[in-house]
């Protein structure tokens, strides 16, 4: 019988319109995505490798200046500028902090359409508090990017829906249920064996347009092949569970309009309502602390900093070391005092920023504890996730610059406290910043927990009906 | 055409999946008022603290150089306008608050959207949410299968032998199809405005721009409705009806602005941040700075401040020289400043005017930007607070090196200001633009609109008459 329904059910696709309107449909939206996502990658390692080049042409001057002073010669570049301070090294010829982007990254724009890629942490100021939004149209991040995420997340399940919505009802309404129901097999197996084969069509097809179009655009992506089975896996269960709804709302409402009156109901609950609900109660229950309130503390702090040590001018003189007097001993003062104030600051807005990362954390940890709610955000989440453009990838980012800012501290300030001159050899000692991707890639667990969502509602809602063989459970 | 809205709106009133969406729809709606309400007052709250304590830490400031105190510099907060609460708006992305500070124009820092997680890019319940994306569903429901329910039971012709005029007949059905969302869209901005005007300590709350909020998304209904209606009567069948109905809607409000942003980025891409202060200080070199009394514009400012007075030398001026420099280096980095933000703003400009071309695909657009301008959470509002901060910026300058100017004597390297000087800078006060400049702003919104409107509403009569 299976394979009759199956030849069947071919020779009913192939001859319908849908399949040709499914092809075109997945390959014009998948296209068109996966051409922006790989268009925003360019754009994201142009700007990379303008500050690179930039870098690398400040470093070939300064290494030149270097070069005239440890040979003896002039230069005409004034004393606070020159390239043999560790101070002047620390703070205008920063590293530069890059986030490449992952094999993947197009598939996903996440966050990565707010933050920067780049930062030069420099061996003073608040290297803690450093502001890592990018320049963007705020309009483009309220309405989003069409990429590939976009397409899988919201479009798929409709075409899903579309592909699905009337299968049982269709025949009843066109009054072939009862030949049906004649026939030596259960309606309910009928129904079950026509889904599945219509699933595998539907998620050959999407899968290897998928696969197709990312040869064509980004030919890359096929070196990382375990991200790329995972990102085929979690489009495989995603469509599963659109497919598992649309089979339950057949069985259960079993009226064309009503199937997708019902279905798109459900779409919009997962897809939109669920997400932004929990959004709206997370941002309620755990608000993130204002910053305003963090800006009013931090000068507090900065201004009972002032106060205790008596030393206004130190913000004047630091924002001019120029004006400061060239004597080594003042200088010396003067680093030592500033360096020594932002230690106190550092402890002292310590739990400030801290408060903030726990609130991001409680956040977060809402957000794990109901994303089982709604398979959208579990996708969200495992694309951004493959896509490396995940909030905890940013939040990790700006974490090692932090760390790395310290490691370019602890690198120059000794030197200066030992007052040692900068040299070409501590050039090529200096540190030296590789972003590593340390986030943990849920997406075979957030597949798991897609696959058991499905599961479990398909045997909690229809069950019953598939324990009676008959077709009575089904109004014919 | 009485008995015709009479009748659909009977059956409406029968009708379960009516009733259910729209009590979701007003449970969502519960949710997005109280939540909002709790997290603008909160920040309002803040918004009221930050400005106040900011305030207390400039005026308390020990006696100083002015300089010194210029660097040291204050912070700008954007008020947090009443309806807000009603549509977010863009602010989750702007940021709200600016480091004014001497040299440097620095933009707003610190958006929530950075401080959330990413589940906050699908979107957040709001009053603006619902009305605007969950809304036209609720009218799609009513008036997906207004005409193809007749074509299917056949009771079109029966219709038709009765003599109902094909447009009073379409007249009718289009009415039925909107007065309930009618009615509803009134008791919530009614409800909105009883309770945003009981509130304490609301923000330029304005009933007019309420109304005006009001008739824009009742508008914005009248051509879903169209357009529904205008999809049943082409359609063969209640299915399709409905699926051509919510491919619309689809396209509205997810497909076309997603697209204009991609269109927009590429047309008009931004700098990004380093290459934009890259730019900035390419251009400072050149000029004058006000530190630098040896480059080349500060030799020329000499020259011509001796020769404007008289003198031969910055001694026999009659103010203090180094900081009349300083303030005319301020001025001159701030053109810079300017030009480069003009430049910037009007990539910004540009952008939005695809996201606005594109109007032509969805109404969607143009409703999006006016509620966003009509409540004050729209990035017009935020470039107009970005320059109201920046040129309260160069005001502040201009007071702190004047008094250097005026009162320092030449040669003193060590002069302080007073502190209670500190208190005469005048306060930072933003107020957004009215509603008759708004909605003027808003013209090609209103007339996409309109055309919106008048166009589907002609197909849906001369259709009429045709079927």
């Amino acid at each position: 019988m299976f394979t009759n329904n199956l030849l069947y059910e071919i020779k009913l696709l192939i001859r319908s319109n849908w399949l040709a309107v499914l092809l075109i449909s997945i390959g014009l939206l998948f296209t068109f995505a996966t051409f922006n996502g790989t268009k925003n990658i360019t754009k994201r390692l142009n700007d990379i490798s303008t500050v690179q080049e930039e870098l690398y042409k400040k470093d070939s001057s300064m290494l030149a200046a270097l070069t005239k002073i440890e040979n003896g010669e002039k230069t005409d570049i004034p004393y606070w500028q020159q390239p043999t301070e560790p101070m002047t090294i620390g703070y205008r010829h920063p590293r530069l902090t890059i986030m490449h982007p992952e094999t993947l990254s197009f598939i996903s724009t996440g966050q990565s359409d707010m933050y920067t890629h780049f930062k030069s942490p420099t061996v003073y100021g608040n290297n803690f508090a450093l502001d890592y939004s990018e320049m963007v149209n705020p309009i483009q991040l309220l309405f989003g990017n069409f990429d590939l995420s976009f397409v899988i997340i919201y479009i798929l399940p409709l075409l899903v829906i579309a592909f699905t919505f009337n299968i049982l009802s269709k025949e009843k309404e066109l009054g072939t249920l009862r030949l049906l129901g004649a026939q030596p097999i259960s309606i309910i197996r009928w129904l079950l064996q026509k889904m599945m084969i219509r699933y595998i069509v539907f998620t050959v097809i999407t899968l290897v347009t998928l696969l197709i179009t990312i040869s064509v655009f980004s030919i890359g992506a096929f070196t990382d092949t375990a991200n790329l089975a995972g990102l085929l896996l979690i489009v495989s269960g995603y469509i599963l569970f659109w497919f598992i709804v649309a089979c339950i709302v057949n069985i259960r409402v079993n009226n064309s309009a009503k199937n997708a009156l019902t279905l798109i109901g459900v779409w919009l609950l997962i897809v939109m309502v669920l997400p932004a609900t929990i959004n709206q109660i997370g941002n309620s229950l755990y608000p993130t602390p204002s910053r305003l309130k963090m800006i009013n503390e931090i000068r507090l702090i900065k201004k009972e900093n002032e106060e205790k040590q008596n030393k206004i001018m130190d913000e004047y003189l630091r924002n001019h070391p120029e004006l400061a007097q060239g004597n080594n001993e003042q200088k010396f003062g003067f680093w030592h005092n500033y360096f020594a104030s932002e230690k106190v600051m550092e402890e002292k807005t310590k739990p400030l920023v801290a408060e903030y990362d726990l609130q991001l954390k409680k956040q977060q940890g809402l957000i794990s504890m109901f994303k089982y709610v709604s398979p959208a955000i579990l996708m969200q989440q495992s694309l951004n996730n493959i896509a490396g453009t995940s909030e905890k990838h940013y939040n990790d980012y700006k974490k090692q610059v932090f760390e790395f800012s310290g490691e370019w501290r602890n690198y120059l300030v000794p030197m200066l406290f030992k007052e040692q001159k900068f040299s070409t050899k501590n050039y090529h000692e200096l540190p030296k910043f590789i972003y590593k991707n340390r986030i943990e890639n849920e997406v075979l667990l957030n597949l798991l927990a897609i696959v058991a969502i499905s599961l479990l509602i398909f045997f909690v809602l229809i069950g019953k009906n598939l324990k009676d063989k008959s077709a009575q459970t089904i109004s014919i | 055409m009485k008995n015709i809205i009479f009748k659909e709106l009977k059956e409406l009133t029968r009708d379960g999946r009516f009733k259910i969406a729209t009590g979701i729809l007003l449970i969502l709606l519960f949710v997005a008022a109280i939540t909002g309400i709790n997290q603008y007052q909160k920040n309002n709250q803040q918004y009221i603290e930050s400005v106040d304590k900011e305030r207390t830490i400039w005026e308390t400031q020990d006696e100083k150089n002015p300089h010194s105190a210029a660097h040291y510099g204050t912070y700008a907060f954007k008020p947090l306008f009443a309806l807000s609460l009603f549509d977010y708006g863009v602010t989750k992305y702007t940021g709200n608050s600016i480091f004014l500070e001497a040299h440097n124009r620095n933009e707003a820092s610190f958006s929530e959207a950075s401080d959330q997680t990413s589940l906050a890019r699908f979107g957040t319940l709001s009053i603006n949410f619902v009305l605007i994306y969950l809304f036209p569903l609720i009218i799609i429901l009513i008036g997906y299968n207004s005409y193809t329910k007749e074509f299917e039971h056949q009771t079109f012709k029966l219709l038709k032998s009765q003599g109902v005029h094909p447009v009073k007949l379409a007249l009718g059905k289009w009415l039925a199809t909107f007065i309930p969302v009618f009615i509803l869209t009134v008791v919530i901005f009614l409800a909105t405005g009883l309770v945003l005007s009981s509130l304490d300590g609301l923000a330029f709350f304005s009933w007019t721009s309420l109304l005006v909020l009001f008739v824009s998304y009742s508008f914005y209904y009248l051509i879903i409705t169209t357009v529904t209606v205008l999809i049943s009567m082409w359609s063969k069948s209640s299915g399709m009806s409905l699926v051509s109905s919510l491919g619309v809607w689809i396209i509205f409000s997810f497909i076309t602005p997603k697209i204009a942003t991609n269109f927009a980025n590429t047309s008009y891409p931004y700098p990004s941040k380093s290459e934009f202060s890259s730019r900035i200080s390419e251009d400072k070199k050149n000029g004058l700075d006000g530190h630098n009394p040896w480059n080349e514009a500060a030799k020329k400012l000499e020259e011509e401040t001796l020769k404007k007075y008289g003198v031969d030398s910055l001694s026999q001026l009659p103010f203090n020289y180094a900081g009349y420099r300083m303030q005319k280096g301020e001025e001159h980095e701030a053109k810079i400043y300017e030009k480069h933000y003009n430049i910037l703003n009007e990539i910004a400009v540009n952008q939005n005017n695809t996201y606005k071309s594109l109007s032509f695909i969805s109404p969607f657009i143009p409703v999006r930007f006016l509620s966003m301008d009509i409540t004050h959470t729209s990035d017009n509002l935020h470039w107009k607070f970005t320059k109201a901060a920046e040129k309260y910026r160069i005001e502040k300058q201009k007071f702190l090196n004047y008094d250097i100017k005026d009162n320092a004597k030449k040669g003193e390297s060590g002069y302080k200001m007073s502190s209670e000087k500190f208190k005469k800078l005048p306060k930072f006060n933003f107020i957004p633009p009215k509603l008759p400049q708004v909605l003027k702003e808003n013209m090609q919104n209103l007339l996409f609109l309109a055309l919106w409107f008048a166009l589907p509403f002609a197909g849906l009569i001369i259709t009429s008459k045709k079927i």
